[in-house]
């Protein structure tokens, strides 16, 4: 049941960034994000470059320095697509994809489309909670710092002005306030932390793909939707990713230990999905369903 | 006058010849000339879905035995990144460039070929390599032939169960949408381990993202964790080889690369083998100018049992290393 437990958690930890993000792009900002897929690539490729210059210095200072590489490294690719869409005046959905084309070369002159981190120090083992969880602390704390900033965030001018943009994109121009600055500030925080989700799962997996992101939008969708199902009474709350991420892997893990096979884990997802919006959803009509997501 | 005219009839039917004569003879010589100086060379294109030791391997073994003779091969090698779309799409540029022969690496790039040389008519050679059974993929035609790396699992499961008697219940990662046969060998595997009554728990996972997902809630409840010759599970071993070093458990891989890389136990033929088997018959093609139908197919069956010592302690497959007396064994 530990064991359960355990494995929960700490997928739910390296996922959570990831969810967060989606949460601010998808259900605060209200933009259809599959940037976040190419930021997930990202992050991870830069906190692994940055890896193998921390290899003579302590565990802390590494863990530091690839943290701050891979949210760069998302946030670069969040600069990009926000940048073409508020500049070049191209739908977000459309400058995601050319973002994914764009980053998807960049990556692979770069680097090999397969890196393997197995010759470095692993920055996540700052303490060791028993023998088969030594990453659990780099975890805690990674996500414990990315969730108080976050929080924090959303409590500012700015991060309210997040959630006014997604009800109201022509609001702050009524006021003579840059919209691009309110609309690429949460993009690129939103990339940040999917990077950030990204290397927190090479770092635990041991290598880097180039088709690492690829389908991570399903499962942020799906986490936002669980999760606004079980939180659904408010219309904003840091509740939802977090539930979401954590019902997310829980009905994984028991869908495992059943026996399930979970070939078909993508088609649960889709139906799981389906219900949710056919019955939580369709019971409660005061739920904001402002965006084609719905999340 | 006459005499005139006679001796510019013989001045233009001199010119006339000479021209006849440096028109068609001395580009004939010219020709044999260049023939003599130059040696003509076979363009070859070295096809592989995906980059990982094995693979690159076979294609080393072909490109070495290629190069040792007298006959010049250009060689251009096409990777597909473990992209199928992109496979496709390289292998139409090949056909495009007209090469001399097509060696292909795995099933995918091998069908590939296959099919569009079947859709186009094309003749183009095709020798393959790294592919159990190419019957049942119906991988056969006039411009086709091959290597064929069967794997013989009942000897590897006795080899390992020979080191540990004790293993009752095994873990098989592949990936199901790799097509390549993979799903017969599950059911092999488990025929095999019904009859010694150890129970298998099949993992299939659609890429490699998916291991640390799916895998990790059975790391606990098995006693060992197997792989095939699967290329998206072999070039992304680093994620398996990471969970067997956490919870214990050896990992057997079903290519020997894989235990230079951290598999514990690793079972099957030397890679390069293969290239070198594939070369040898590009060569009765290209340079015999045999037809490929009939250059018999080859089948490697060299294998062994490689024990990756300092992996297999960390994995917790503890064994008296030295006094092992078992045949076809080798200790890293």
């Amino acid at each position: 049941m530990l064991n359960f437990l355990m494995i929960v958690i700490e997928q739910s930890l390296i996922y959570l960034p990831l969810a967060l993000g989606a949460y601010m792009s998808l259900s605060l900002l209200k933009v259809p994000d599959l940037s976040l897929e190419t930021a997930y690539l990202m992050g991870a490729f830069f906190g692994a470059t940055a890896l193998s210059y921390v290899v003579e210095y302590s565990l802390w200072i590494g863990f530091m320095v690839t943290m701050f590489a891979s949210i760069c490294g998302g946030a670069l690719v969040g600069l990009t697509s926000s940048f073409i869409t508020s500049y070049g005046k191209v739908p977000h959905l459309l400058s995601a994809i050319i973002t994914f084309g764009l980053f998807n070369g960049i990556f692979q002159y770069f680097s090999s489309s397969y890196q393997s981190l197995a010759g470095y120090e692993n920055v996540l083992m700052l303490f060791s909670y028993g023998k088969q969880y030594p990453e659990i602390g780099g975890l805690i704390i990674g996500c414990t710092f990315v969730f108080i900033l976050y929080i924090y965030l959303l409590s500012t001018q700015l991060g309210y002005s997040f959630a006014i943009f997604g009800f109201n994109p022509l609001f702050f121009k009524h006021f003579n306030i840059s919209t691009p600055y309110v609309f690429i500030t949460g993009i690129i925080i939103a990339n940040g932390l999917a990077g950030f989700s990204g290397f927190l799962f090479a770092q635990t997996s041991n290598f880097i793909e180039l088709n690492m992101g690829i389908g991570k939008s399903l499962f942020y969708i799906t986490t936002l939707i669980l999760g606004r199902s079980v939180i659904y009474h408010t219309k904003i709350s840091i509740g939802i990713p977090v539930a979401g991420v954590f019902l997310y892997f829980l009905i994984q893990q028991v869908l495992l230990q059943i026996g399930f096979n979970l070939q078909y884990f993508t088609m649960i997802q889709s139906l799981l999905i389906l219900l949710i919006l056919l019955t939580i959803y369709k019971k409660d009509r005061s739920l904001p369903l402002h965006d084609q997501l719905g999340v | 006058m006459k005499k005139i005219l006679k001796n510019i009839t013989i001045l233009l039917c001199s010119f006339l010849g000479l021209g006849l004569i440096y028109y068609f003879l001395l580009p004939t010589i010219f020709k044999d000339n260049q023939k003599n100086n130059e040696v003509h060379a076979f363009r070859i294109a070295v096809f592989q879905p995906a980059t990982h030791p094995a693979l690159d391997e076979i294609a080393q073994g072909f490109m070495d035995v290629m190069n040792d003779s007298k006959q010049k091969y250009i060689f251009t090698r096409y990777n597909a990144n473990g992209n199928k779309i992109l496979m496709y799409a390289q292998a139409q540029e090949i056909l495009q460039k007209s090469y001399d022969l097509v060696f292909t690496i795995g099933l995918g790039c091998s069908m590939a070929m296959k099919e569009l040389t079947a859709k186009q008519n094309n003749h183009i050679p095709i020798v393959f390599c790294a592919i159990d059974d190419p019957v049942t993929f119906k991988l056969q035609g006039k411009n086709i032939t091959g290597v064929i790396d069967q794997a013989d699992y009942t000897k590897q499961l006795d080899i390992v169960l020979q080191l540990r008697p004790s293993i009752k219940k095994i873990m098989l990662i592949y990936d199901v949408s790799q097509g390549s046969g993979l799903e017969k060998d599950k059911e092999i595997i488990r025929s095999i381990l019904q009859d010694k009554n150890i129970a298998l728990q099949a993992v299939e996972i659609n890429n490699l993202t998916e291991i640390q997902q799916k895998a990790t809630a059975f790391m606990n409840q098995v006693d060992l964790v197997m792989i095939l010759k699967d290329n998206t599970i072999v070039s992304g071993i680093d994620a398996i080889i990471k969970l067997c070093q956490k919870y214990h458990v050896p990992l057997l891989a079903s290519d020997l690369n894989s235990s230079e890389k951290g598999a514990a136990l690793a079972y099957g033929i030397y890679e390069y083998d293969s290239g070198v088997h594939g070369a040898l018959q590009a060569k009765l093609i290209l340079e015999e100018g045999k037809i490929p139908r009939d250059v018999p197919v080859i089948a490697v069956d060299n294998m062994v049992m490689k024990i990756n010592r300092h992996q297999a302690e960390t994995q917790g497959f503890y064994l008296d290393f030295d006094n092992i007396i078992i045949a076809d064994v080798i200790l890293l």
